[in-house]
């Protein structure tokens, strides 16, 4: 029993929640560049769902806004 | 007609007249396209995330306006046309701004309830207190 209890301890996950739908945002600005960089991964990727738990709706929006920031040179499209 | 928005790029080397002398000819043909001029923003010199035609620095100006739909892409010629903009991007902001109504209602209503919940707690706080007494 008490080889269980330490593995569950172990594997406690932190539930991944959509951080715009907590604050009850709808619109994401490409010109807001601060919170676009939260969503960036190394070499400036766009980091998945899955690692952030977005809600598709607002995945959408978020990548249709980090395309934009890229055109205008308000992000980078690769970092070395 | 819908409301646009512009942000474009000018080369870093420019003075503020210089400037001030796009903005005012980009604004010009917008109001002669029957349009309204709702905003200009100059951010100023800001570093570019990536080089662009070699230069790592570029002067970002937004302009917010209203034109009919079919007359967007005169503007966006104009923009292409001079050589003094780097680059240039034209959103059509009218989803957004029903979007943004939205939320506001949603936050309104959040904070009804939050007040809701606060007056009835705090009869309730104010009754156990003098039942202490």
């Amino acid at each position: 029993m008490a080889s269980q209890n330490q593995k569950k301890r172990y594997f406690v996950k932190k539930k991944k929640y959509c951080k715009f739908c907590a604050q009850g945002i709808e619109v994401i600005d490409y010109k807001d560049v601060d919170t676009l960089k939260n969503y960036l991964l190394e070499g400036a990727m766009i980091s998945p769902r899955r690692a952030t738990g977005t809600c598709p709706k607002h995945q959408r929006r978020l990548t249709r806004a980090i395309k934009r920031a890229r055109i205008m040179a308000l992000l980078p499209f690769v970092t070395q | 007609m819908s409301v646009y928005e512009t942000l474009f790029i000018v080369l870093p080397s420019l003075t503020d007249e210089e400037v001030d002398g796009i903005v005012e000819k980009i604004t010009s043909t917008i109001e002669n396209l029957e349009g309204k001029i709702r905003k200009i923003d100059k951010w100023g010199k800001r570093v570019l995330a990536y080089p662009i035609k070699k230069l790592n620095e570029g002067i970002y100006v937004l302009i917010e306006f209203d034109l009919e739909k079919t007359n967007v892409s005169e503007v966006d010629r104009k923009l292409r046309l001079d050589e003094k903009v780097l680059r240039h991007i034209i959103v059509n902001l009218d989803h957004d701004i029903k979007l943004k109504a939205r939320e506001e209602k949603k936050r309104a209503k959040r904070m009804k309830k939050v007040n809701n919940e606060e007056e009835l707690e705090q009869p309730k706080e104010e009754a156990t207190v003098e039942k202490g007494e």
